[in-house]
């Protein structure tokens, strides 16, 4: 049984100017352990997904099953790291990553809480951070505390949201190797939404191209892992995995322009 | 052009040498002022010539003593500038006073020498200590129930949507009604006195901390709210471990203000029909156009204010310091 199962997903936003639809039959599955990204142009619907997922969207059709069960509101099965805010601004780091564990279930003294977010900061690299408050840290620590977070709440299945979408490029390059290889030592089940076609193929284990509401591709990544930046470079798979990539997002503008030949 | 650079060059080096000279020299002048004026003052009291009705300067004194001792802890704890150049302000008033009164010019009634008044603080302490924890009372109770009611109150209706479409509008309106204007027909209203000031204490304080908090909670960014959702949050734990510690400081930042117009409301209720308190003791003597009392009450009154204006900016510090 997959670890994630989405059927015939459709997910309708109903507004003051009518409908709108975001996802039109969707359907893919997800094994345990698996770092799948989800990977598309914006507005192709990606991010509505990742909401059904988390519980903050029902679906208009279809369904979605976590372990075979029918996902029907947020739960502690699933950790989300957002792009921005996932961190609440009136708790310390430490502050912020008790609040989930309780969240979870997870019980004990204040204090013996506060050395588990401790370890976890630890393993993020946060070591001399662990009173500061969000407003202190950078965009690339804030990421860091909410990853730790969610490995502390102890949930199965990781949710990301274009979690690095905001950090500079040499600290996301840093992040990116932290979750790749977190994901693997505490064998979570991730997907990984971005539109940063580099970040897929370093991250996935297979990538699914979502655009115009529907998946259109599903590529398994058959490079070797651990992958780094500098290994990834001037591998031939890569390259060709990139070309068909870039590819999928080029025939999406050339549709756009009405199916002319586009000269970039 | 090198000529140029060169010249630049110079200029920019001896700008650093007269800045590190100038920081060798520094000389605190506002210290230097304040303390100036501090020993003029004290000469002036203790060695000029007074006029037969000006009572023991003893009190007079150890006001000046006391604030002279104040302004030294903190200008040596923070060295804040400021702080010297407020107290010389202070000083150059009172000795401009005490001259005025010794010059023999001032109307003996209306502007009292201030050794007669700063000895008041002596004479009627325990009056004034009364009419201290009389006036406080009041002003906790009405505060204190403004506050939570407020708060809570602002919790639940901003959390509602159609609550908070009812009332922001109709508490925008309520708010800007000052309740000095309606003191008065409070005070007549209800039955007793006390109860008429916690009522307008509770009024100047509640409404404007109720608007806040409705406005507060209705605008919580969404991101605050799904980073909660997700976690599976139950209803209190969304209200009050994520929406109230969101939305307190905006009530904090207000507080000060809440606290002045409590204050002014309560002094100003006192002067219709209270039997003590702060208020009282200024109206009751300037009835009997005792105006060394009611300047001294004045001032006891302006010292009360500052001193719990520190407390509320030690206490807004505290509990907001996640946002600084």
């Amino acid at each position: 049984m997959p670890h994630i199962e989405i059927k015939d997903l459709t997910l309708e936003y109903t507004d003051a100017n009518g409908g709108f639809t975001a996802l039109d039959g969707v359907n893919m599955a997800v094994e345990q352990g698996e770092f799948v990204c989800v990977i598309g142009p914006s507005g192709c619907g990606k991010s509505s997904l990742l909401s059904v997922l988390e519980g903050l969207n029902k679906p208009t059709r279809g369904e979605v099953l976590i372990n075979g069960e029918e996902v029907t509101s947020p739960g502690t099965d699933r950790g989300v790291v957002f792009q921005h805010y996932s961190l609440f601004p009136w708790l310390s780091a430490t502050g912020n990553i008790v609040f989930a564990m309780k969240r979870s279930g997870i019980s004990g003294k204040r204090k013996e809480l506060s050395a588990i977010a401790h370890e976890y900061l630890d393993k993020v690299g946060l070591s001399d951070s662990y009173d500061k408050y969000p407003s202190q840290l950078s965009g690339g620590m804030k990421q860091r505390v909410a990853i730790a977070r969610v490995l502390a709440a102890n949930a199965e299945i990781f949710l990301m949201d274009e979690p690095f979408g905001a950090i500079d490029p040499k600290n996301r390059t840093e992040l990116q190797e932290l979750i790749a290889m977190l994901a693997a030592e505490e064998k979570k089940t991730v997907l990984f939404v971005t539109h940063d076609i580099d970040e897929a193929i370093l991250l996935a284990d297979r990538i699914i191209y979502i655009d115009d509401k529907r998946v259109k591709a599903d590529i398994t990544v058959e490079i070797q892992k651990p992958r780094t930046r500098a290994s990834l470079v001037g591998d031939p798979k890569y390259n060709e995995l990139h070309g068909k990539l870039m590819k999928l997002f080029y025939q999406n503008v050339a549709d756009n322009i009405g199916g002319e030949e586009v000269v970039l | 052009m090198a000529e140029y650079v060169l010249t630049e060059k110079n200029a920019v080096l001896s700008d650093a040498v007269n800045a590190s000279a100038k920081r060798t020299l520094h000389i605190p002048f506002g210290a230097v002022t304040a303390n100036v004026l501090f020993a003029s003052l004290a000469a002036v009291i203790l060695t000029a010539p007074k006029p037969g009705n000006v009572q023991s300067p003893a009190a007079f004194l150890t006001a000046a003593a006391a604030i002279e001792l104040i302004f030294l802890i903190v200008y040596f704890k923070g060295k804040k500038k400021s702080t010297a150049d407020i107290v010389s302000l202070i000083y150059a008033f009172l000795l401009a006073w005490e001259l005025f009164n010794l010059s023999g010019l001032a109307h003996p009634v209306l502007v009292p020498p201030p050794e007669n008044v700063f000895n008041i603080f002596y004479v009627n302490r325990a009056d004034m200590f009364e009419g201290l924890l009389a006036s406080m009372s009041i002003l906790l109770q009405g505060m204190g129930l403004a506050l939570f009611f407020g708060i809570i109150g602002g919790l639940l209706v901003g959390y509602v949507q159609r609550l908070r479409e009812i009332f922001l509008p109709v508490t925008k309106v309520i708010s800007t009604i000052p309740p000095l204007v309606y003191t008065p027909y409070v005070v007549a209203v209800m039955p007793t006195f006390r109860a008429a000031s916690v009522f307008v204490i509770f009024s100047a304080v509640f409404w404007p901390t109720f608007m806040a908090m409705i406005a507060r909670v209705g605008s919580v960014d969404e991101k605050i709210i799904d980073s909660a959702r997700v976690m599976k949050v139950d209803l209190p734990t969304m209200l009050f471990k994520v929406i109230l510690p969101y939305s307190l400081p905006e009530v904090i930042a207000r507080l000060s203000f809440s606290f002045t117009s409590a204050m002014l409301c309560l002094t100003g209720a006192e002067m219709l029909g209270a039997s003590a308190g702060l208020g009282y003791f200024v109206k009751k003597f300037s009835d009997y156009a005792d105006y060394t009392r009611v300047i001294a009450g004045i001032i006891y009154i302006a010292v009360i204010i500052t001193v719990l204006n520190v407390l509320i900016d030690l206490l807004q510090k505290k509990v907001i310091k996640w946002k600084y």
